[in-house]
Formats: C-alpha cells, sequence, structure tokens
C-alpha cells in the first residue's frame, strides 16, 4: 500500500516490536484514514513521536528495549496524542499504570481491527467547539467556570484559581462533561458514551483511573475528592469544595 | 474436554515454571494468529477491496480454522483457565 496518496491525512504512530502486528494495525489504521508510521522499538518511537509529534500512537507494552510504561510516560512529555496500548491479557497491572501515566485506552490481544478502527474513531469524534449543537444543548458559553475552576473549550484550557493545569485529552472530557452539568450525577457508562461517544464495553477501572488522575492534578486525593466526588454505587458527580463543606454528604 | 486441555492435563502436574512456560508459548502462539486473523477480518469487511462469493466462502472456512486454533490456544493457557476460574 502506498504512501504517496497519505499528506494531510492524521498520524499515528504504530510501536510494536511484531512485525505482522505492527503491519495489520498499520493497515488497519489506513483504512481509517490516518498515516501511519511503524517503529520496532520504543527508543524509535520516541525518536520519531519527538520528530514529527502524531495524533495518534498505539503502543505495544512488551517492546525489547524501553518498557512500553514508560515510553508512554515519555510520550506524555513530547505529545498529547491519543495513545491506545495494546497488551497481553497477563498485563492487567501495566494496564492500568498505563492509563495512570496517560494512555486513553487499552486493547488486549487478540484484538479485532474493527475494534480498533472503533475505539479510535470514536476518540477523534468526542466533542469539540467545531460541534456547536452539542455544545449547545448543555452549556453555550465556551468557558466554563465554576468556584475558581475554569475550563476552556476553546482553546482546552484549564486553570485552577488561575494557576494552569494541564490534562491529557481524556481527564480534559471528563472535567469538561461534570461542569457542563455540574448537577448531574453521572454513571460510569454514561460518563464513557459522553467521552468516548461509544457504547461502554471496558472495565470500570479505565473510568475510575482517569478520574483518580483528575483528581490528582486537581490537587485532592485520588480515591476522593471535593471537585469529583464519588457517589457510591452510582458513580461520579462535580462538587465545589465550597458545596462539599455546606451541603450535605455527596461522598 | 478439548485438545488443548488434554495436552494440559497430560502435562499436569505443572510446577511453577512448567506454567510460566505455557503461558509464554500461549503469548507466543496468539501473536501470528492475531495477525492471520486480523487480516482475515479486513478481507472479509472488504477494506481491502471487493470479494466474490467463492472467495468470502474461502475465507469464512479460514475463519472458522482460526477460531478453533484461538480456541485450542485459549484451553492451553493456564491464563485462561485462571481468569475463567475467578469468574466462576
Amino acid at each position: 500500500m502506498g504512501e504517496g496518496e497519505e499528506r494531510g491525512r492524521r498520524t499515528a504512530l504504530v510501536i510494536e516490536d511484531a512485525a505482522d502486528i505492527r503491519l495489520l494495525v498499520s493497515d488497519t489504521l489506513r483504512q481509517a484514514g490516518f498515516a501511519p508510521v511503524g517503529a520496532g522499538t520504543g527508543a524509535q518511537g520516541l525518536a520519531l513521536a519527538r520528530r514529527r509529534p502524531p495524533d495518534l500512537v498505539t503502543l505495544d507494552l512488551t517492546l525489547p528495549d524501553i518498557d512500553g510504561i514508560e515510553v508512554c510516560r515519555q510520550l506524555r512529555a513530547v505529545t498529547n496524542a491519543y495513545v491506545v496500548m495494546l497488551t497481553a491479557r497477563t498485563e492487567e497491572t501495566d494496564r492500568l499504570i498505563g492509563l495512570e501515566v496517560g494512555a486513553d485506552d487499552y486493547l488486549v490481544k487478540p484484538f479485532s481491527p474493527r475494534e480498533l478502527r472503533a475505539r479510535v474513531g470514536a476518540m477523534f469524534r468526542r466533542p469539540r467547539l467545531a460541534d456547536p449543537g452539542g455544545a449547545a444543548r448543555e452549556a453555550p458559553a465556551s468557558v466554563l467556570e465554576i468556584g475558581g475552576l475554569t475550563v476552556d473549550r476553546e482553546s482546552r484550557e484549564v486553570t485552577l484559581d488561575g494557576a494552569p493545569i494541564t490534562l491529557t485529552r481524556t481527564e480534559f472530557d471528563l472535567l469538561e462533561a461534570f461542569m457542563s452539568r455540574p448537577r448531574r450525577v453521572w454513571e460510569r457508562e454514561s460518563l464513557a458514551r459522553r467521552v468516548w461517544h461509544t457504547d461502554w464495553s471496558g472495565d470500570d477501572h479505565v473510568i475510575d483511573v482517569h478520574v483518580a488522575n483528575l483528581r490528582h492534578k486537581l490537587g485532592e486525593n485520588a480515591q476522593e475528592g471535593h471537585w469529583v466526588r464519588t457517589v457510591r454505587g452510582v458513580g461520579y458527580r462535580f462538587g465545589t469544595p465550597e458545596a462539599s463543606r455546606t451541603g450535605p454528604g455527596g461522598g | 474436554m478439548g485438545p488443548g486441555a488434554a495436552l494440559r492435563e497430560a502435562l499436569a502436574p505443572l510446577d511453577e515454571d512448567g506454567t510460566a512456560l505455557l503461558a509464554a508459548v500461549a503469548h507466543q502462539l496468539r501473536t501470528p494468529l492475531t495477525s492471520v486473523a486480523g487480516y482475515l477480518e479486513l478481507l472479509g469487511d472488504a477494506m481491502l477491496g471487493p470479494l466474490t462469493a467463492d472467495q468470502r466462502q474461502v475465507l469464512e472456512t479460514m475463519g472458522g480454522s482460526v477460531q478453533r486454533l484461538s480456541e485450542l490456544i485459549d484451553e492451553l493457557d493456564p491464563c485462561v483457565e485462571r481468569e475463567r476460574a475467578d469468574q466462576g
């Protein structure tokens, strides 16, 4: 398959040491409209990401040189690309750590190209200001501000009491969902549908880990927070620190 | 009992090293199988061009064989057995 017509497409970096899987993932992403570039080692992948930050990274966790988790951590220093980890079924702990260091999603091998296309497609369909209908239905303002926490949907910038906070795309989309409907109690499934635009088939850990990361970046305990409060047996809801001090318990 | 499970039983009782070896073998077998199954799916979805009825028939036969191989590997893999036991 030629690469001549790939100019102008979204770019994908496929970091995978098994050549046949690398080719399969590349062909699948090419069919999904990406211009894929392959890397057989973590070092090669990081070098390519630094040279030309991609829109999407698929990352095998078991690489011959650098551990996939470490690759993910270093990727986050150079790119805000969506990162999908491809893992073996025995790597559950690594999967969760991967999400903690900034991966957006994971697929367990053997994975289906159809599923990879669907997951990636869902990521890139996440609400942007370019989706005026969706934005207008829930909150017309491009800047949401509650109790010192500010989310700018247009620039995708977040500040807390004026200080900037760096979030991954998933963390930003979660926070934007919470702040757009601050009274709503979100079931994990509804959050997943909102953030990934897809029916939820993953496990709850994925949402929980992203929420824990978000809380951590908002300067709170990963297990429980005032900005994002756990509603036991249901999911999460937004809550300002003031509300937590004066209102009925939401934790 | 499938042939994979029969093989595992024949190798029993497995010590820790044996269990790890079987898990590693299953993992190594899955890698090329993932590629074969994935390309069969891409072909079957006509992502690489349209198919004739005969070609589709052949793909379905190959898909069935790949599925059987995948189930054999799952039977062989102690990790899968453990997962199933955990799920009750």
